[in-house]
């Protein structure tokens, strides 16, 4: 059985319809002239020495007040650094089965010690482990299944107005 | 003062700010008879043919000057050898293709330029020595690892998308 100790196995199952939220935390991850976003925001990257498990995403059935959706947003301020505030970008939203019909490889899971509303995506390597950060972009498959990602991604984003 | 320069392989552009001090400047300039220079008043003077080039070098410069935590958390500073393959990839493509195109700072140091044409898109990986690449629509794909950059691999790349994105 596949494992990651970062993966919370008592919790609910993320619903196949359920609608899930990427923040893209710089304008870098976004071109308005050509409306793509870059497929980075799908990428996995090392975290100091620590390489990272999963992409975070949220659950907009867990967000649905402005109140939460807030906190949700703030928290992703604190994830990249309060003093990049301004040059957070926005977010997309994508419908979970929409992400896993691109390849087999994709696993979206929820998270120990995270609020219900803090997910994770997760890449499979094979039966026994998860991808580690960065994935290995020179292989085709993982670049057509990260361009893909950031494709579903495109057409559903919302910027969020600068404070 | 601050300034933008491209190189789109037929030609140097530099724009600058409309500053006093700059504009000085370029009055001096307008009085040079070197056939070579031309001073343009604003960017819709500029052929349809260039201006794409200069959009695109203008986004290597951007990606250029990051600093690592350009992501606000932990990527890595572009580096130059990448750089250098954009360079050189956007100098070879043609306004036809980079009207739909953008680069893109990997987390990795590597740089991406993706494609959102008419009928299909694609993402190249410019890794600093070799490049990857998908393309897709509903009916095509293409991908390869490892390619060499050079001019017939980029025809090739750009006849693909004439026939089958555009």
């Amino acid at each position: 059985m596949r494992t990651d100790h970062e993966i919370d196995y008592d919790a609910e199952k993320v619903g196949k319809k359920e609608m899930l939220i990427r923040l893209l935390c710089s304008p870098l991850y976004y071109d308005e002239q050509t409306r793509q976003v870059n497929i980075d925001a799908f990428d996995l990257r090392m975290l100091g020495k620590r390489p990272e498990t999963y992409v975070s995403i949220g659950r907009k059935s867990e967000l649905e007040t402005e109140e939460k959706f807030k906190k949700f947003i703030e928290k992703g301020y604190r994830i990249w650094n309060t003093k990049k505030k301004d040059k957070y970008y926005g977010y997309g939203e994508f419908q979970h089965d929409k992400a896993l019909s691109i390849s087999n490889k994709i696993e979206v899971n929820p998270l120990k010690d995270e609020d219900k509303s803090h997910i994770g995506l997760f890449y499979i390597k094979d039966d026994k482990e998860y991808y580690t950060g960065p994935l290995p972009k020179n292989d085709p498959e993982i670049l057509e299944m990260l361009y893909e990602l950031a494709k579903m991604l495109s057409d559903r984003v919302t910027k969020i107005a600068a404070d | 003062m601050t300034m933008l320069k491209a190189n789109t392989g037929q030609n140097f552009y530099v724009r600058f700010e409309n500053t006093k001090e700059n504009l000085a400047l370029l009055a001096y300039l307008q009085t040079l008879r070197n056939k070579n220079f031309v001073v343009f008043n604003s960017p819709a003077e500029v052929s349809e043919s260039e201006k794409e080039h200069i959009r695109l070098n203008a986004q290597i410069e951007k990606i250029s000057k990051l600093k690592a935590g350009w992501d606000g958390n932990v990527a890595q500073k572009a580096n130059k050898k990448s750089i250098k393959q954009a360079e050189q990839l956007i100098a070879m493509l043609s306004e036809n293709v980079l009207r739909y195109c953008a680069l893109f700072p990997s987390n990795d140091s590597s740089i991406y330029l993706q494609g959102n044409f008419p009928k299909g898109g694609f993402v190249i990986y410019l890794n600093g020595e070799t490049f990857s690449y998908v393309f897709k629509n509903e009916n095509f794909k293409e991908s390869a690892a490892g390619v060499e950059l050079n001019e017939k691999n980029i025809k090739k790349i750009e006849n693909t998308i004439s026939k089958k994105m555009l």
